[in-house]
């Protein structure tokens, strides 16, 4: 197993130090492991994954999903659930932190995508606290952090890639993230409550939004503007108007996973047409220009993602047959350790990875090595879905590769990397509080779903 | 890894099984898997991949085919796209009922046409999937033509799914891990299915409304990639086969055992209302949907002469 | 008249520029038929049999279709290391040996694509797991045929780079 085990990972090590892109060094060193040391490995099996478990029909929902975020980024939902945040919050000491945090977890509800919600709500976000004299390390973190939530607050392609990858129920996985996904919010906001006072004592100036002249700031003049222009309502109202028509499409497709009267697939389905309704009533897009870029976008992620699932389960296929995950199970089970332990140890690991690997390709890597020996400790594999997705997110915000931190950086050229990733690491506690709240109580992820 | 000639090497061989481990099928592999590593004196073991983990049933048989598993389970409706004379074999009914009486000479005379019809792999041991099947529903009893009429049923595959439309039915397929969720939502009104099934999948929770019909159906294959199979030393392969023959003919009564579990779990469940199916009621479903399994059985029998073969044992009547 | 290469890189970009429209229809067609069968099961309670498989071979060319301009737009993502503080040689050395091992691998899968194609072609038999008859031959051939275009992209690659509009979607992940 181990000559086996060393030519897959050295082969996939040094074709992604080569920058051979993630889903094709996987397949590179899959086949180059197949023709060398493991005899039993037929290479066609890629032939036959694309001609059957590419059909699987649950691998539609990575498309619709992509769609619905894709077609919402491109209004002005983002933009008004933040407005709306900010309203509510203005009175709150650094309110508008509090907004962003809010707004990430709110545009999460509807989209999948971790950066695609970081960047939707930072693009338009940290200006605004910028303007405001919040400093730039708290700006960027509370977004970056934030944003990570896109992958946990359901609907997430994480989720959908890992229930694909380990076959277990994707609509199970949703809901159990959702709970976490609030407390994760909480903390965030626990966090930023906390430090707030540090850097006041550093004199640095926090305002509060309770002025006039910052109120005004956040006019349709200097919201960077994501519609064609028009604005019929009031920017306040339609906030609201905004905001309610999230949740109401969060309930729609989440909920009806939740109540059972839809399956992942068609609440997918019903996600992409009301993300579309959205668009052309509140969203302020009246050209077909957006539907179709955001279509092409569509094709491009969802060639990505499938491509990574092919991929991830060639390398599934040929781990198995080398025997790494039962090893793997029954030399965790010979070490009598406890098992919050081992699960931590699990957790360090994936915290590890996650500093160089995207969470796509840790998610088809990683998640059916480890599942068995999970499993064989007891754990439910949607909990380990739920924990597991709680690490990837650390590595969304951990340099060198940090999804979340390239992205804030390419939206908002004038901050600076280290500042967004300084600010991001101030929440890195509220994460590691998550997976230990969840290693202690496993119903927080579990309760929803009935399991 | 083979050594040199004339000795019995010792080898390992993957088995690619589509069922979870606690499966009746995974069962029976654990019974023959057994009984040939004692024949051959261990020199001969395998190691199972449960659960579609190496490869899913629909690509079985080309996994088998080329060697990306030595060993694959597949039952005969994941078989029909490839080998037409045995599409009639997934029908209800297609085991005529008194073969189960005297198993050994049907068993031998089949498995001869199984192995000229599955010319390239090496056939090591088959059974009947289920003498026993069900129709779940999730708000009443599939018995006569009216309760099919308009419902959206999952099947196996497509000779039960025209058993399905004979009846009035719209057949959908549906993957077995999607069935649970499919039912929950309405995105199928019922399946059909097998007792064991209907219990490791939770399906009483769903669809609740379950119709036995007795009759044999769908016979499961076991097949083994040639080349891996000559690796083992002729010694081995022929002790190998008799004791695959022996676990073979034992195989309905071993599955018949496990349903009767299957059986006692579905009564004990006070969500289950199970309808077993009266002479009369019996007689009356066989007729609209034993046509099909004919038809199609006339159809293998033009096709060649394993499939004529194949025709006639099934058929009851041949000696 | 133009060069050989220049005409190569011109035909793939549009062929990618086909295959990203095939692929949105084939989007929208899968859309479209999960959302009619659950209208026709809510509202007429008369569900369709053949949403399912439907869905899953829109899927399927989706999927190969998309391939191609997906790594011609960059959205297949890699590792960013500080590559660019090694000496210039060696970072192009690195690029040309990535290239080389993308095509490889991506003609690898081309090629048994090609052989299962051709197993197909001789056996005429119907796809596996869909209760609908429908033969193989005609998808194993468009997947065939898109992990060509899929090796070809990976070859001219170099030189379609033309990467102002490229950079976003390679940040999609996740
Ligand atoms: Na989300
Ligand atoms: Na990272």
């Amino acid at each position: 197993m181990w000559l086996e085990l060393v030519v897959l990972l050295g082969v996939l090590a040094g074709l992604l130090l080569l920058r051979v892109p993630v889903a094709i060094a996987m397949l590179g060193a899959g086949i180059i492991t197949a023709l060398t040391v493991v005899p039993g490995v037929r290479v066609s099996h890629l032939a036959s994954i694309g001609a059957h478990e590419a059909m699987a029909f649950i691998f539609t929902v990575v498309p619709l999903f992509v769609l619905m975020g894709e077609v919402l980024r491109r209004t002005t939902v983002a933009t008004d659930i933040f407005i709306a945040g900010e309203r509510i919050l203005r009175r709150v000491r650094g309110g508008m932190l509090h907004a962003s945090i809010a707004g990430c977890a709110g545009f999460a509800a509807v989209s999948g995508s971790s950066p695609v919600t970081a960047s939707t709500i930072g693009s338009m976000a940290i200006p605004q606290m910028l303007r405001n004299g919040y400093p730039p390390r708290l700006a960027s973190g509370a977004v970056a952090a934030g944003g990570t939530l896109g992958i946990l607050i359901p609907p997430s392609v994480g989720l959908i890639v890992f229930g694909v990858i380990t076959e277990t129920s994707v609509g199970d996985l949703f809901v159990a993230g959702i709970i976490p996904g609030l407390i994760l919010t909480g903390l965030f906001m626990v966090t930023t409550v906390l430090v707030l006072p540090l850097y006041s004592k550093k004199k640095e100036k926090v305002h509060s939004a309770t002025h006039e002249d910052e109120s005004r700031s956040l006019n349709a003049e200097t919201v960077p503007e994501v519609s064609d222009g028009e604005e019929n309502l009031p920017s306040s109202a339609r906030a609201y108007v905004s905001l309610l028509s999230v949740l109401a499409l969060f309930g729609v497709v989440i909920g009806g996973i939740y109540q059972g009267v839809v399956t992942p697939t068609e609440s997918a389905a019903l996600g992409a047409l009301g993300a579309l309704v959205i668009a052309y009533t509140v969203g302020g897009v009246r050209s077909f220009r957006v539907v179709s870029n955001a279509l092409k976008a569509t094709v491009l992620t969802s060639g990505m993602f499938l491509l990574l699932l092919i991929a991830g389960l060639f390398v599934a296929y040929i781990v198995t047959i080398i025997g790494v995950p039962r090893e793997l199970a029954s030399f965790t089970a010979d070490l009598e350790a406890p098992r919050w332990a081992i699960m931590i140890v699990i957790g360090l690991i994936l915290i590890g990875l996650g500093m160089f690997l995207d969470p796509m390709s840790m998610i088809v890597i990683m998640a059916p090595v480890l599942l068995p020996t999970v499993v064989a400790l007891g754990y439910d594999p949607v909990w380990f879905g739920i924990f597991f997705l709680i690490a990837v997110e650390i590595g969304m915000i951990s340099p060198p590769v940090g999804f979340n931190l390239f992205v804030l950086k390419r939206v908002i050229p004038q901050l600076k990397f280290r500042d967004i990733v300084s600010g991001s690491a101030i929440y890195l506690p509220a994460f590691a509080g998550a997976m230990v709240l969840l290693l202690i109580f496993p119903e927080v992820a579990l309760f929803m779903t009935g399991r | 890894g083979g050594e040199t000639s004339g000795e019995n090497p010792e080898i390992e061989l993957s088995v690619a099984i589509f069922t979870p481990e606690n499966d009746m099928f995974s069962e029976n592999f654990r019974q023959w898997s057994e009984a040939v590593e004692e024949a051959t004196e261990g020199r001969v073991t395998f190691e199972p991949h449960y659960a579609g983990s190496l490869v899913p049933q629909s690509g079985a048989y080309e996994a088998v085919e080329d060697g990306t598993a030595d060993v694959v389970l597949v039952a005969a409706h994941a078989l029909s796209n490839r080998f037409p004379e045995v599409a009639f074999l997934e029908g209800i009914g297609a085991f005529p009922p008194h073969v189960f009486d005297d198993y050994e000479p049907f068993y031998d005379e089949a498995t001869e046409a199984f192995e000229s019809v599955f010319a390239d792999v090496e056939l090591l041991t088959w059974g009947p999937s289920s003498q026993d099947w069900v129709f779940a529903h999730r708000t009443h009893h599939l018995v006569q033509p009216d309760d099919f009429s308009g419902q959206l049923v999952r099947t196996t595959g497509p000779v039960q799914g025209d058993q399905l439309t004979a009846l009035g039915a719209s057949p959908t397929t549906i993957d077995p891990a999607d069935l649970y969720v499919s039912l929950q939502t309405g995105q199928v009104d019922g399946s059909i299915t097998t007792p064991p099934l209907l219990v490791s999948l939770n399906v009483l929770e769903v669809a609740p409304y379950v119709t036995h019909v007795n009759a044999g159906a769908n016979p499961i294959f076991w097949l083994a990639n040639s080349d891996s199979w000559d690796q083992i030393s002729q010694e081995d392969q022929e002790a190998a086969a008799e004791a695959l023959r022996e676990v073979g003919i034992s195989t309905p009564e071993m599955f018949s055992e496990l349903e009767q579990e299957a059986w006692e779990a579905i009564e004990n469940d006070p969500g289950a209302d199970v309808l077993t199916l009266d002479e009369e009621q019996m007689e009356l479903l066989l007729t609209e949907i034993v046509p099909v399994v004919e038809n199609e059985a006339d159809n293998a029998a033009e096709r060649s002469e394993a499939g004529a073969e194949l025709a006639e044992i099934f058929s009851g009547e041949s000696e | 008249m133009k060069s050989p290469r220049i005409a190569a890189v011109g035909s793939i970009k549009t062929v990618n520029a086909l295959l990203i429209y095939l692929s949105s229809i084939a989007i929208v067609l899968m859309l479209v038929s999960i959302l009619v069968s659950v209208i026709f099961r809510y509202v007429l309670s008369d569900p369709i049999p053949w949403a399912n498989d439907f869905a899953r071979i829109s899927l399927s060319i989706c999927i190969f279709s998309a391939l191609a301009p997906a790594l011609q737009h960059g959205a297949h993502v890699g590792l960013e290391l500080a590559f660019d503080r090694l000496p210039k040689m060696i970072n192009h050395g690195i690029k040309i040996v990535a290239w080389i091992a993308t095509v490889v691998i991506i003609c690898v899968w081309f090629y048994h694509s090609f052989l299962r194609m051709t197993a197909a072609l001789e056996g005429s038999y119907s796809l596996p797991g869909l209760y609908l008859q429908v033969p193989s031959v005609p998808l194993y051939l468009f997947q065939t045929l898109c992990l060509l275009v899929f090796a070809m992209t990976a070859l001219l690659l170099p030189w379609m780079k033309d990467s102002s509009e490229d950079t976003e979607t390679s940040l999609q992940g996740a």
